[in-house]
Formats: C-alpha cells, structure tokens, sequence
C-alpha cells in the first residue's frame, strides 16, 4: 500500500462505535506500535532505575562509595539484559505476527498456525488490516489458498484424489502429502517416501539427482513399483508419475503422485501363477513317458520289429508335442502378460533349422509327410532368440502337417529380404479361404472346417506371432483355397539391428536350450 | 570341486518328490555307474545337501516341506556352504523373473523336465560334473 492510494474502503462489518471513535487503517498501525513500545519501554526504565536507587541506598551504607557504586551498576546490567530481552519480545510481536502470516503465503513447513486477523487486539492496532491486506493480496497474485477455509478446501480435494499426493521442496523434504502416499513416519517422526525401486532401472533419488538444478523441467513414469520388500506385510504395488520444476511456487518444486495398481497388477499375476501351476501339473505326467519311453527305446531297441519302432516314434512325437503345446500357452500367457522375455542373440538360420530338423523329420515321417529343406548356403544371420524361433517354426511345420494331405510335401525356404531374412513354409494341403485368412493369428481363432476335423488349440499361430513381432519381424499367410498354403515369417538381418543389442556377459556364460540352460564354467573361470 | 573324481564314483543326490520321475532319474543315474541317493522331502533334503558329500545335487523346485528355490538359497548364501557340490535345478515349474535370476546366480543348471529325456540328463550331468 502507498501513501497514494484511495482512502482505504471501510469495512461493512466494521460499523461498530468502537470503530467509528477509533477506525482501523494501517496507517495507525506504525504510530501505535511506536507509542506502544514507548510506553513500556518508559515504565520499564522507572522500575529499574527505582531498583537500582535501592540497592544503592541499602549497599552505601554497608560498604564504601565506590563499592556501592559497582554494585549498583552490577545490579544494573543484570537486570537490563533480562528486562531487555522481555522488553523486546513484546514490541516485536506485531512483526512475529506479520511473519508467520508470510511464512504462511510461502508455504514453508511451520508448526505455527496463521495468526487469528480477527483479533480485536490487532484490529484496534490496524494489525488485522495489515494482515488482511497481505494475505488478501497474496491470494490475488498467486491463486493460493490464503484462509484457513480455502485452504481446508484443497486439503479436502486431495484427500478425496484416488492418488497418492506427494509434494517436496528443493531440500526433498515433504512439505505436503494425502493419506494415500505410500509415506514411512521414522521413530523421530521424519517423513519419507516409502518405495521400494530395487527392481527398476533407476530410483527416484537417481532421478531427482539427475534433475535437480539442472533441468528446468522434467517428469518421470515408473511402473510395478513396490511399497516394501517381498514377504513384509501391507505389500503394495504403485505406479509412479514424478515432476520436477525448477523455482515452483512455494518451494514445491517435486511433486510425487503413485497410482495403488496392487489389484490389476497382483490378479495378473495369480493368473499367470495359475498357468505355471497347470502347466508344472502337466509336464509331469509328460517327463514321465518322454522318460520311460526313452528308456524302453534304450533297452529294447534290438529286438523291436519295425512296426514296433514306428509305435514308439508316435508315442514320442506325440509327447513332444504335447511338451510345445504346454510351451506355447505359458508363453502365450507371458505375452497376454507382457513377460514375454526374448534373448536376441545372432544367430544362422541353418541353427534354426538344425535345433529342430530331427524332431520335425520324425514328426512328419509319422504322419506320412515329407519335409524338404532349401536353404541357400549364403544367407546372413538374424537377431534371434533360438528357442523361441524354432517353437515357431515347429507350429507352423506342425500346421502344415496337419492341412495337408496323406503323402503331402513340405516345403520349408528361406531368402534375404528388405533387411530381413524370410523363412516360408509351404504345404500343398487344404488351404485357407480368404475371408479367414486376416483372423487366423488371433488367439484360439480355427477356420469352421478344421474345427471338426482336426484337433489343436488356435493357440500357436497367435504366440507364433506374438514371438516374430517381438523379434521386430512380420508373420504373414498366402493361400489359395484347395491348393496349399504358404506362411512367411520374417526375422531383422543381424548386421542392422546389432547396435540396439544389449549384450551381457551373464548371458554368455549360460548355454541355452529351450527352456533350459547350462552354465558355462570354462568361460566363467577364464 | 574336485575334478579328478572319477565319473563312476560320483555320488549324486536327487531331491524329487514325484516317485515316477524321481524313480526314473535314479534308475538312468545308476545304470550309468553314478552312486545316488534320493529324497523326497525338501526338508530332508536341504539336510543332506548340507552335509558336502556329495559331487552333484538335482533339485527339483515343487517339494514339500522346503521349496527347492529356498534350500538353494540356504545353501548357496551367504557364503557358499557346499563349494564342492554342483547343484542342477530340474523343474516343471516355469519360474518367475526374479526367482529365474536368483536361480542363475546359484545354479549350475536349470532344466525343464519336460524337455529332457533321462538321455539327455546324463549327457548333462556329465557335463556339469567335468
């Protein structure tokens, strides 16, 4: 306020008489509290100066002039240092007041509650105007809660958010937060944010570190981020969405808000907890007669007649089959989930071809199929996890197999294309009418004929997909119904993708194989 | 571990619950000159384990009592109490990642049952064990 502004507009409110003898302006508000503090200050002296008189009276007569004269001084400067301290604090109050009010407007941490401006004491002094005025003018510049109601307003809508709400100044200290914010209170009741980002790439500390100071800007998503460590009760899940601004106003320059997911994230896991589980009850029985017949073949190979050992080819085709089958849904259900976790390493196709060459041949001589196998010696290698790459392989050769007819051949090519390496599997069977062919990658989708005719799931051209476009590549199908059909996967030349690899050392001390892996002590002791 | 232990004389102990594999891996183990004994109780397992006498241990993950993934756990951390003993984890059960990572920092082979004939076990087992 300037000395030229318009007379202060009075009050409605304030049209008592008190205020019509005396009425409020922050004008008076200087003069008072230099009358004021006058005033006390005179009484004050009198007092000292009375007491100081006395101990002079009384110690003149006991000691000598000089002695008497010290002790009096002695005497004088005790009490003015204390007189002085309490004289002080009194007349500084209306600046405490004032304080507190702006360390209000600022927002910084106070346990101090904002001063009552309807005091009858401060508006008799003009004190309750000043305060009006500041906090009323602060509320118009910078939109802020400025009174205790507003104030409760926004505490309420935070409260009411479905979010964790966490604000921190620059120090990171909490300087506001909701009820929801996962936020651990310390046995000296420091604040501080209770999550848990071992599992991530990096923490929020990191982060913030990364940032602070140097950023003028920045926001930051984690997901899957737990409250507290496995196996400690109130476990939760959040996702986290962090935001840092440079000079925010009131100091609130991070603020931290997490999204509770325990629910969706946790129920995705029982339902893939429950996939592993059924498919743990269903290798069982498989490793049992993968095992025994393994051991029949062993120990009766000799004397079995070749009727026999075709007998024993089925039963084993058809336990390794079942075997990709339990494969395919848990990986389907890790790409439903999205844990579908590919090892993209370089690899020859002819190593694809090779992992599963012998299986194939077997499963197709079973079934009175032949399967040949051009592919040019020249070829360059791709970017590929091999277990994977050749579950899809098996799938589409399996599919062939079972779309074609008595006697049928297989055809499996491979060529370079655009970057990529295309691999075809061509059978000369039933095909695919058109109409069915752009909805044969989705998941348990079979064409109404196959339905009834032949067995399957529907499952493995959707995690063949699943698995190629994880890869970077496409999965496509040419077909002409009654003549055959010929589906094409396509996998990146390694060369063009080898930067975006991550390599490890870890990985290459394990020797995969399928789902399995050995590890590899001679490089690890190197 | 030490290598100059004859492939014959190795002792194995197999921790399996399911009686038909456990049967079946004992049976390929012995016929291929390998001393074996086999539990079926995790907790009983994990104590023998613990005893170091033995070259090699296949533990399977699904045991009643222990869990395999916490007997490896107990075994191989904080130090390792049984530095002499390779231990192949054999499973059905598709692990999680961060049980997957915790198994590959202590195992010295994780397999699928399902994918393994008891043939194919040996050629591993040899493997491990050299």
């Amino acid at each position: 306020m300037t000395a030229q502004a318009p007379r202060p507009k009075p009050a409605e409110s304030m049209s008592g008489d008190e205020n019509k003898i005396n009425p409020p302006r922050i004008g008076n508000f200087h003069p008072k509290l230099l009358s004021r503090s006058w005033l006390i200050f005179f009484v004050a002296q009198w007092i000292v100066a009375g007491l100081v008189a006395a101990v002079f009276v009384l110690t003149v007569d006991i000691f000598s002039l000089s002695i008497a004269v010290l002790i009096s001084v002695s005497v004088l400067l005790v009490i003015e240092s204390l007189v002085g301290y309490f004289l002080l604090k009194q007349t500084l109050k209306p600046i405490e007041t004032i304080a507190r009010c702006l360390i209000y407007i600022r927002g910084e941490p106070s346990n101090l509650p904002l001063p009552d401006r309807d005091n009858p004491k401060f508006i008799k002094s003009g004190l309750g105007l000043l305060l009006n005025t500041i906090l009323d003018s602060a509320s118009q510049n910078n939109n802020q809660p400025v009174t205790d109601e507003k104030y409760q307003i926004y505490r309420d809508i935070l409260e009411a958010l479905p979010v964790g709400f966490i604000v921190m100044n620059p120090e990171r200290k909490i300087i506001a937060s909701n009820s929801l914010a996962p936020i651990h209170t310390a046995p000296d009741k420091k604040h501080s944010i209770q999550l848990d980002f071992t599992n991530t790439n990096d923490s929020l500390d990191d982060w913030l570190k990364q940032v602070c100071g140097n950023e003028i800007e920045s926001e930051k998503i984690w997901s899957h981020v737990q409250n507290v460590a496995p196996n400690q009760p109130d476990r939760r899940v959040f996702d986290v969405i962090a935001h840092y601004r440079q000079n925010a106003p009131n100091g609130a320059e991070i603020v931290v808000v997490t999204v509770d997911r325990t629910t969706e994230y946790w129920g995705e896991e029982d339902n893939a907890d429950f996939v592993a589980l059924a498919a743990h009850e269903l290798r069982g029985p498989i490793t049992v007669i993968r095992g025994y017949l393994d051991i029949l073949e062993q120990q009766l190979g000799s004397q079995l007649t070749s009727e026999q050992h075709e007998l024993i080819d089925r039963l084993n085709v058809s336990a390794k089959r079942l075997s990709s089958y339990v494969n395919n849904i848990l990986n389907a259900s890790r790409y439903d989930h999205k844990h579908l976790k590919l090892q993209l390493r370089e690899v020859t196709i002819d190593s694809i071809m090779d992992y599963i060459k012998d299986d194939m041949a077997l499963r197709a001589k079973t079934q009175n199929r032949t399967i040949t196998w051009q592919v040019p010696a020249e070829l360059p290698t791709v970017a590929a996890d091999l277990s994977s790459i050749s579950e899809v392989l098996a799938n589409l050769i399996d599919n062939a197999i079972k779309y074609s007819h008595d006697g049928g051949q297989i055809e499996i090519t491979a060529r370079v294309e655009d970057g990529f390496v295309a691999i075809s599997i061509a059978d000369h069977g039933v095909g695919i009418p058109s109409v069915v062919a752009s909805n044969l990658f989705s998941k348990f989708y079979r064409s109404h004929r196959s339905r009834d005719t032949i067995g399957g799931t529907g499952i493995g051209l959707f995690i063949s997909r699943g698995i190629i476009e994880s890869h970077g590549g496409h999965i496509g199908v040419q077909s002409t119904e009654g003549e055959g059909s010929t589906f094409t996967f396509t996998l990146p030349i390694y060369a063009t993708v080898a930067d975006k690899l991550e390599t490890s050392a870890d990985n290459e001390s394990l020797i995969r194989e399928g789902g399995s892996w050995i590890k590899n002590h001679n490089r690890l002791e190197q | 571990m030490d290598k100059q232990t004859d492939k014959v004389a190795a002792s194995i102990l197999v921790i399996e619950d399911d009686r038909f594999i456990g049967e079946m891996y004992v049976r390929s183990l012995r016929a291929a000159g390998y001393k074996v004994d086999w539990l079926i109780d995790g907790g009983e397992g994990l104590g023998a384990a613990s005893s170091g006498k033995y070259d090699l241990i296949l533990l399977d993950i699904m045991l009643p009592e222990k869990m395999g993934d916490a007997i490896l756990r107990e075994l191989r951390t904080p130090d390792d109490r049984i530095p002499n003993t390779r231990i192949i984890v054999m499973t059905n059960f598709e692990q999680d990642d961060s049980s997957r990572a915790a198994t590959e920092a202590r195992a010295d082979a994780y397999l699928i049952k399902a994918d393994i004939t008891p043939r194919r076990m040996l050629e591993i087992v040899e493997q491990v064990l050299a």
